[in-house]
């Protein structure tokens, strides 16, 4: 067994003692992911080209029993890039807002009226698009709810809008019911719509609506175990409030630390705090992967060149089970990959930092479902390797069809820039990596559809690979 | 003498698809001793890779089985693996790794570990005079220190058996000289039982304790060098070129005839034996005692038959001779 270890160990040296494959390894995919995130990304704000994307946002909030209208919050913030007029500011009476306000002006990147470019979608929008052509007639009754969604996905499919943020009509009374210690809590969802050509774009209004939510659950959770403080240990001192009192509380609820207020001020938080360090790992992610596939499959085929060299006979001829060459080979190409992408994303997340002026977790704070991930695509890249090896006949033959192979997964799975439809994306592993290493990054923790996905795709490969490869390949 | 290396019925056959069933190797039976310098002799594709494969446990045989130190390479793989060190051909290391991460690799597969393995380490780089430059890569080396390192390889977990391929392949006279004291000091000092094949007569000559001469997959002739050349007797060996003419029977026939001495004659044709043949002018290959004096006799039947005479070589007996002696063919060809 521990020679097992021995050869993967020595598999992971040689690959990373060997300099010309450290250049495609690390340095290329470093190099262009760094030129793009510079190029698109900025060193600043002002030279940002992600910014102004245009949102429409359809507001069907009712509000809730006690006049509640968070709807109403998370819409004005999106088209106005503020809290809606009468709810600004009461943080000047709350005892953090201050020092809120000061860290925030010490802050690099885009504000929240910078980035996104709301309108609120309504009837008369709708039939605008519609009396230009724009967009066809939707398939519903006139001025309802229905219609109105329709209208704006297909506007969004048109390219008239990168998104549409459509805030459900129980969105208030869901919030306020989490602030209600005895009513069990109410579902409702907000549904982003995003062009599947602006990926990027529909991507950060995602963890914006995600960003604004949270904040809005969390003031709520705070005034939820504050009324239920009072009532246990004052009860009449709840009675006794006034509502202006009680308005107060509400906006403070949300103020400090939180800073709802603030958000039109400060890079959305949960997700990554620049462009420059979303488009690095949107482009990041993907030209890792792609040259991951390179390593992944230089490694196995690997094999044929030990076989030329004798390395692979000196293997066998030595005391050393044929399973545990196999195997340990496999293995080490395995932690070769994954140890390529682990320093990808360390240098990666360096070079956002420099470009942001301090330290940016580029690829989010969920570091167990980042590893998780990382282990996943590694699994993929290696099966693909595996099943390259098994198929193909020798290593001419494997280093055409690999490197023509490998250019379609990274031009199918968005790694050279530009986006396909998910439809036709979804092909490529790269898609599911890319995917997963952008919904990290935004703050949204459910990879488990993609880390699934990749573990499944390499899994299957890998054994089909493995038994062809194993049943044709002498030494 | 114990028997350190046997094969019985040891046969390797291959599928081809438009020759069919090809036999590389037909049932060969061989007994070497222990503390011997076997050499196998042969030119490309009379079977010497397919056999030394077969006993060192690369190649499955299709009938028979060999045996290292008793074990059998087929039901016993791995107490026959252990007894065995190879030294291949090929520069069997890893470029990007230094001389003593090579080693180190090599050694584990085998089983050593710790302070074993460094001593070990240690030993064989001072073995090959090496030690100074164990920290540089392999790649950084020259074709004769990579030569050394690779025969470190091959003899660091201390075998029984070394099987050495060619190794003297590619280097200059100086590090060949190295390396062929160091196959001698092997056996002399270490009791080592070596398995050699080379294309080199010399070499052969000078270093084995027995000969195997293989061709078209059989042993051909086995035994000492001393034995085998006996095989030919006081016989020449005079090789004329004869450029593009074809020397036709009648001629070939009465040279064997009418000079005195002459035992054989026979026409090997220019290229007729493939791309890798190596002779592009026809050569006249006579067998004769006393080859000098009948010299002068065939120059004269060669005139009389219009053949123009380019050069001529005049060998000794030696084990090409025994080779071209049994085939009629040249040991290189």
């Amino acid at each position: 067994m521990d020679r097992l270890w021995v050869i993967a160990f020595k598999e992971v040296r040689t690959r990373f003692t060997d300099r010309r494959l450290l250049l495609i390894m690390l340095a290329a995919p470093l190099a262009i992911a760094t030129i793009i995130g510079l190029a698109f990304g900025g060193l600043g704000r002002s030279s940002s080209p992600i910014q102004n994307i245009p949102v429409a946002v359809i507001n069907h909030d009712q509000p809730g029993a006690n006049g509640e209208a968070f709807g109403g919050i998370l819409a004005g913030l999106l088209t106005q890039g503020q809290l809606p007029s009468g709810m600004d500011s009461s943080a000047s009476s709350c005892p953090q807002s201050s020092a809120s306000q000061s860290s925030s002006s010490s802050t690099t990147g885009l504000t929240l009226g910078e980035l996104i470019d709301g309108t609120a979608f309504d009837d008369a929008a709708a039939q605008k698009l519609i009396a230009d052509n724009t967009i066809p007639a939707p398939n519903a009754a006139a001025g309802s709810p229905e219609y109105l969604d329709a209208a704006a996905r297909a506007a969004v499919d048109k390219g008239t809008y990168a998104a549409v943020v459509i805030i459900p009509a129980n969105y208030s009374a869901s919030l306020a019911s989490i602030a209600n210690p005895i009513q069990a809590p109410a579902a409702a969802t907000v549904m982003v719509y995003a062009n599947a050509g602006q990926e990027l774009a529909g991507s950060i209004v995602h963890s914006v609506v995600d960003s604004i939510t949270s904040q809005l659950v969390s003031g709520n959770i705070a005034i939820g175990a504050t009324f239920a403080e009072l009532a246990a240990s004052q009860p009449a001192a709840l009675a006794g409030a006034s509502k202006l009192d009680l308005e107060k509380v509400f906006g403070c609820a949300f103020t400090p630390g939180n800073d709802l207020a603030l958000l039109a001020n400060v890079p959305v938080q949960a997700s990554p705090t620049s462009t420059a360090g979303m488009l690095l790992v949107t482009f990041g992610s993907a030209q890792a992967l792609f040259f991951a596939l390179f390593t992944g499959q230089m490694g196995i085929l690997s094999m044929y060149d030990e076989r030329r060299n004798w390395t692979l006979q000196r293997m066998v001829a030595s005391p050393t089970p044929r399973w545990a060459i196999l195997g340990g080979k496999l293995l080490g190409v395995l932690a070769s990959v994954l140890f390529q992408l682990l320093c990808l994303v360390v240098a990666l997340t360096l070079v956002g930092s420099l470009i942001e002026g301090h330290l940016v977790f580029i690829w989010g704070t969920d570091l167990a479902r980042l590893a998780l991930v990382l282990l996943a695509v590694s699994v993929s890249v290696s099966g693909l390797g595996m099943f390259l090896a098994g198929i193909l006949k020798g290593i001419e033959q494997a280093n055409i069809v690999s490197s023509v192979l490998n250019i379609a997964l990274g031009v199918l799975g968005g790694g050279f820039g530009f986006q396909l439809p998910a439809s036709v994306s979804q092909i490529s592993f790269i898609y599911w990596g890319r995917q997963a290493f952008e919904t990290l990054a935004a703050g949204r923790g459910d990879v488990s559809t993609n880390v699934l996905v990749l573990f499944v795709e390499g899994a299957v490969m890998f054994v089909i690979g493995l038994f062809l490869f194993n049943r044709r390949f002498e030494v | 003498m114990d028997i350190m290396v046997e094969t019985k019925d040891l046969a390797k056959s291959y599928h081809n698809g438009q020759k069919g069933e090809v036999q590389a190797v037909k049932g060969i039976s061989l007994q070497i001793q222990k503390g011997q310098i076997f050499s196998l002799l042969g030119p490309n594709g009379a079977g010497k890779t397919t056999t030394i494969s077969m006993i060192s446990g690369l190649l499955q045989p299709t009938r028979g089985d060999a045996f290292i130190g008793g074990y059998s390479i087929s039901r016993q793989p791995l107490q026959a693996k252990r007894l065995l060190g190879i030294v291949p051909q090929e520069i069997a290391l890893y470029p990007s790794l230094t001389a003593r991460q090579n080693l180190d690799f090599f050694g584990r597969m085998y089983g050593l570990r710790g302070k074993d393995l460094a001593k070990r380490i240690d030993a064989m780089l001072d073995f090959v005079d090496l030690a100074d430059r164990q920290s540089d890569r392999i790649e950084t080396y020259s074709g004769g220190m990579k030569r050394r390192v690779n025969i470190a390889a091959g003899l660091l977990h201390d075998p029984q058996v070394v099987y050495m391929d060619e190794p003297t392949v590619g280097i200059d006279p100086q590090s060949r000289r190295r390396i062929l004291d160091t196959v001698k000091l092997l056996r002399d000092r270490r009791g080592m039982t070596v398995l050699y094949t080379t294309h080199l007569m010399e070499e052969a000559q000078e270093l084995s304790d027995v000969v195997g001469i293989i061709d078209h997959g059989e042993i051909i002739a086995l035994g000492t060098p001393g034995d085998l050349i006996q095989q030919v007797g006081e016989q020449d060996k005079l090789i004329l070129k004869v450029g593009q003419t074809v020397v036709g029977p009648e001629t070939l026939e009465r040279i064997r005839t009418t000079v005195d001495g002459v035992t054989r004659a026979i026409f090997d044709p220019p290229g007729e034996s493939g791309d890798d043949k190596a002779n592009t002018s026809g050569l006249l290959i006579i067998s004769a005692l006393r080859g000098r004096k009948a010299l002068p006799f065939i120059f004269r039947v060669a005139e009389e038959a219009g053949i123009e005479i380019e050069s001529v070589e005049i060998r000794e007996p030696d084990l090409e001779a025994v080779f071209l002696n049994l085939t009629g063919r040249e040991l290189r060809d």
